[in-house]
C-alpha cells in the first residue's frame, strides 16, 4: 500500500532518456534536500527508490527514445515487480497509457487508458490548443500526492492531449479546460500528472516533495 | 467610486499639460507635447524626427551593406556554436517581431537558436497559438520559463499602488532577466533580439515607460507596496547584464532585423500565409495585461498613447502615412464596448475588486522620480552607447 512517511534518504532517480527538463527536477529536489540522481543508464537506476519520468514533445518520439535508452527492461522490473513509485510528467504521464491518438507507438500500459486530443467542438466553452498556462487542479483523492496542496492549487500546463482513464477510479485529480479532464492519475505505485510541477513553483514543489516522501 | 469619465480625465490631463506648455504636434510624425520633453525646430519638426534623420538613418543599412554585415555576424555565431546544440538564444512572445525573427533565424540564416518563452501569466490566445505554430513548423524545442504567479501578481499590484505610469515593469523585467539568465546558464554567447528601427525607431519617452531593469526602483516600490518576498521572481540588474555579461562573459546582443528590409505588413502576411499565425490589433497586445495597460490605462490615466510612438516609427520608415496615423489616433486604442469586461477580467485575475482597480485609476499620478532609482546610471550608459555608436536611438 502506498502511504506517506518521513523517510527522506531515499534516492530519487530522474530518468534521462533525452527528453524533458531534467535539471529543473534536480534543482527542486536539491532545494528540498532530497537525494536525487539523473539516470541515463541502467546501472544508475539500480538503487532508485523513486522514479521521475519527464517528457515533452510527441508521444511516438518519447516512446522511441525511451526504448532506445536501454532502460526500459529495468524500468519494467522496478515498477511492475518491485513496485517502486514512479511519477510521469506531461508526456511522461501520457506514456503510462496503452496508446495515444497522437501516434502509433504502444504506450507503457501501466495505467489502462488512452491519450486523446482535446475536442472543442461539442463543449460548452470553445477550447483552443494548446492548453498553455496556469490552471487550478481539483484533487479527487486527498491522500499522498496532493497532501498539503490547497484546494484549487495552481499548476502550469502545456499540452494538447489528455489521459482518458479506462477506469475512472484511476483519476487522481481533475482540471477544467472546456471540459473536465484527469490532471493526475494513479494506480498503485504508478502516478502521472499532466501539468508541470517543476514549473509550478509553490504547489509544484509541494507535490514533488510529497512524491519524494511517499512510503510504500 | 466610479472611474472619472473619459472627458473629465482628458480635461484634467490637458490642463496639466497646458499649464506647462502649449499643445503642439510634430509636423512630420505624430509625436506631440504629451511627451513633455519634446522639442521642435523652427519648421515644427520634433526631436524624435531629427534624431532619426541625423543619427539612425545614416547608420542603418538594410541593402547590400547590411546583408554583408549580417552574413559576417552569422558566420561568427555559427563558428562559436560549432558542434553545440545551440548557437544563439532568443525569446518568443508570439508577437510579430519575435515570431518573424524565429522564422528568419532558422529558415534564412540557418542558425540553431534555443527558443524560450517566458510566461508571465498573461498570454493571450493569439500569443499561445502563434508560439505553437512557429515552434511546430520550425521543429524547435520550446523552453518555457514560468514566472511564479503569486509573486508576479503581488509585484504588479505594487506598481498599481505606487501610481507610476510604467505598470508593465514586472512583465518586462521578467522577460529581459530570464533571457540573460538563460544565456548565462546555457553558456550561449549570442542573444538574438527582435528589436528594430523599422517599427521602433522612435522610443517611448522615459516619463511614459521607465526602464524595466532598474532594480533599486523595483525594490523600492516592492518594499513599500508588496506583501510577499520576491523569491522566485527573476531579477537582473543593469550592471550585471550590461557590464558583467557583455564584457566579462562576452555575451553579445544581435538585432538581425536591422540588417534587412523589415516591413511590418509583409512580415505579418508571410507569417499568416506560411505558419497560420494570428495577427493582433496593436503592438504588444499579445499580452492581455499589456493590451489593457497600453490600450487603456496609460492613455486614459496619464495621457500617454504609445500608438503615437509606434505610428511615428512607421511614418519615419515609410510604412504608414501621417494621415492614416492621425485617423487611427482619432479613436481610442481600446474598445469602449469591451472595456468593462476587460476591467473585470484584469481585476479578477489580480485578485482584487473592480472598485479597487477604479480606486487605483483615480489615485494621483506619480512619476518614477518619486521613488528610489538609478536613472543616472542609465543616462550615463545611454550617452556612452550613443557616443560609441552602439545604440543609435536612445530613450530619454
Amino acid at each position: 500500500m502506498v502511504g506517506y512517511g518521513k523517510v527522506r534518504e531515499k534516492m530519487i532517480a530522474i530518468i534521462d532518456y533525452g527528453l524533458g527538463n531534467i535539471r529543473a527536477f534536480a534543482n527542486v529536489f536539491k532545494r528540498l534536500n532530497m537525494p536525487c540522481r539523473i539516470a541515463s543508464r541502467r546501472d544508475e537506476l539500480a538503487d532508485a527508490a523513486r522514479l521521475i519520468l519527464p517528457g515533452v514533445g510527441s508521444f511516438d518520439e518519447a516512446m522511441r527514445l525511451l526504448e532506445a535508452s536501454g532502460m526500459r527492461a529495468v524500468l519494467d522490473e522496478l515498477v511492475l515487480e518491485r513496485k517502486i513509485p514512479i511519477l510521469g510528467i506531461c508526456v511522461g504521464m501520457q506514456m503510462l497509457a496503452d496508446s495515444s491518438e497522437e501516434g502509433k507507438s504502444k504506450g507503457l500500459g501501466w495505467i489502462p487508458g488512452e491519450v486523446r486530443k482535446f475536442d472543442g467542438s461539442g463543449l460548452k466553452h470553445k477550447t483552443r490548443l494548446p492548453h498553455m498556462g496556469w490552471n487550478t487542479v481539483e484533487p479527487l483523492r486527498r491522500d499522498n500526492l496532493f497532501r498539503d496542496v490547497p484546494d484549487g492549487g495552481r499548476f502550469y500546463f502545456l499540452h494538447s492531449y489528455y489521459f482518458q482513464c479506462q477506469n475512472p477510479d484511476d483519476a487522481l485529480a481533475q482540471t477544467e479546460y472546456g471540459d473536465r479532464f484527469p490532471a493526475a492519475v494513479s494506480k498503485g505505485n504508478v502516478f502521472g500528472v499532466q501539468f508541470h510541477p517543476e514549473k509550478s513553483h509553490h504547489d509544484g514543489v509541494q507535490l514533488l516533495k510529497n512524491f519524494g516522501s511517499l512510503t510504500c | 467610486m466610479k472611474f472619472l469619465s473619459d472627458i473629465e480625465k482628458k480635461k484634467q490631463i490637458e490642463t496639466e499639460m497646458t499649464s506647462v506648455k502649449a499643445y503642439q504636434r510634430c509636423s512630420n510624425c505624430v509625436m506631440d507635447t504629451t511627451d513633455s520633453k519634446i522639442t521642435f525646430d523652427d519648421s515644427g519638426i520634433c526631436y524624435h524626427c531629427q534624431d532619426f534623420y541625423t543619427n539612425v538613418l545614416p547608420n542603418w543599412h538594410t541593402e547590400e551593406k547590411g546583408s554583408l554585415e549580417l552574413e559576417r555576424i552569422v558566420k561568427r555565431i555559427k563558428k562559436c556554436g560549432e558542434g553545440k546544440e545551440f548557437d544563439c538564444i532568443m525569446g518568443l512572445s508570439g508577437g510579430l517581431d519575435s515570431s518573424y525573427l524565429a522564422h528568419l533565424a532558422v529558415t534564412k540564416l540557418g542558425l540553431k537558436p534555443l527558443v524560450f518563452h517566458v510566461d508571465g501569466g498573461w498570454n493571450s490566445q493569439m500569443a499561445v497559438n502563434n508560439i505553437e505554430v512557429i515552434v511546430e513548423k520550425l521543429g524547435l524545442d520550446l523552453y518555457t520559463e514560468v514566472i511564479d504567479w503569486e509573486e508576479m501578481k503581488d509585484l504588479q499590484l505594487a506598481f498599481f499602488k505606487a501610481g507610476v505610469s510604467n505598470l508593465d515593469i514586472p512583465q518586462d523585467h521578467a522577460f529581459v532577466s530570464t533571457m540573460y539568465h538563460f544565456a548565462n546558464k546555457h553558456k550561449i554567447r549570442f542573444i538574438l533580439n527582435g528589436g528594430n528601427y523599422a517599427t521602433e525607431c522612435v522610443r517611448n519617452p522615459l516619463e511614459w515607460i521607465y526602464h524595466g531593469t532598474d532594480i533599486p526602483y523595483i525594490r523600492d516600490i516592492h518594499s513599500r507596496f508588496g506583501t510577499r518576498p520576491l523569491i522566485n521572481y527573476p531579477l537582473s540588474g543593469i550592471l550585471w547584464h550590461k557590464i558583467y555579461l557583455r564584457y566579462y562573459k562576452k555575451i553579445k546582443v544581435v538585432k538581425p532585423l536591422n540588417y534587412l528590409p523589415y516591413d511590418k505588413r509583409e512580415a505579418e502576411e508571410l507569417l499568416i500565409r506560411e505558419y497560420g499565425w494570428q495577427p493582433y490589433p496593436q503592438k504588444h497586445f499579445e499580452s492581455r495585461f499589456t493590451k489593457f495597460y497600453e490600450g487603456y490605462w496609460l492613455p486614459e490615466k496619464f495621457g500617454y498613447d504609445t500608438r503615437k510612438v509606434q505610428y511615428s516609427s512607421l511614418i519615419l520608415t515609410k510604412q504608414m502615412s501621417r494621415e492614416e496615423a492621425l485617423e487611427r489616433l482619432s479613436i481610442p486604442a481600446y474598445d469602449p464596448k469591451a472595456i468593462e469586461h476587460e476591467k473585470s477580467y484584469i481585476s479578477t485575475k489580480l485578485g482584487i475588486s473592480t472598485s479597487a482597480l477604479e480606486a487605483y485609476f483615480n489615485s494621483p499620478n506619480k512619476k518614477y522620480s518619486d521613488y528610489k532609482n538609478q536613472e543616472y546610471i542609465f543616462s550615463i550608459g545611454s550617452r556612452v552607447m550613443k557616443w560609441s555608436g552602439m545604440e543609435r536611438s536612445v530613450k530619454r
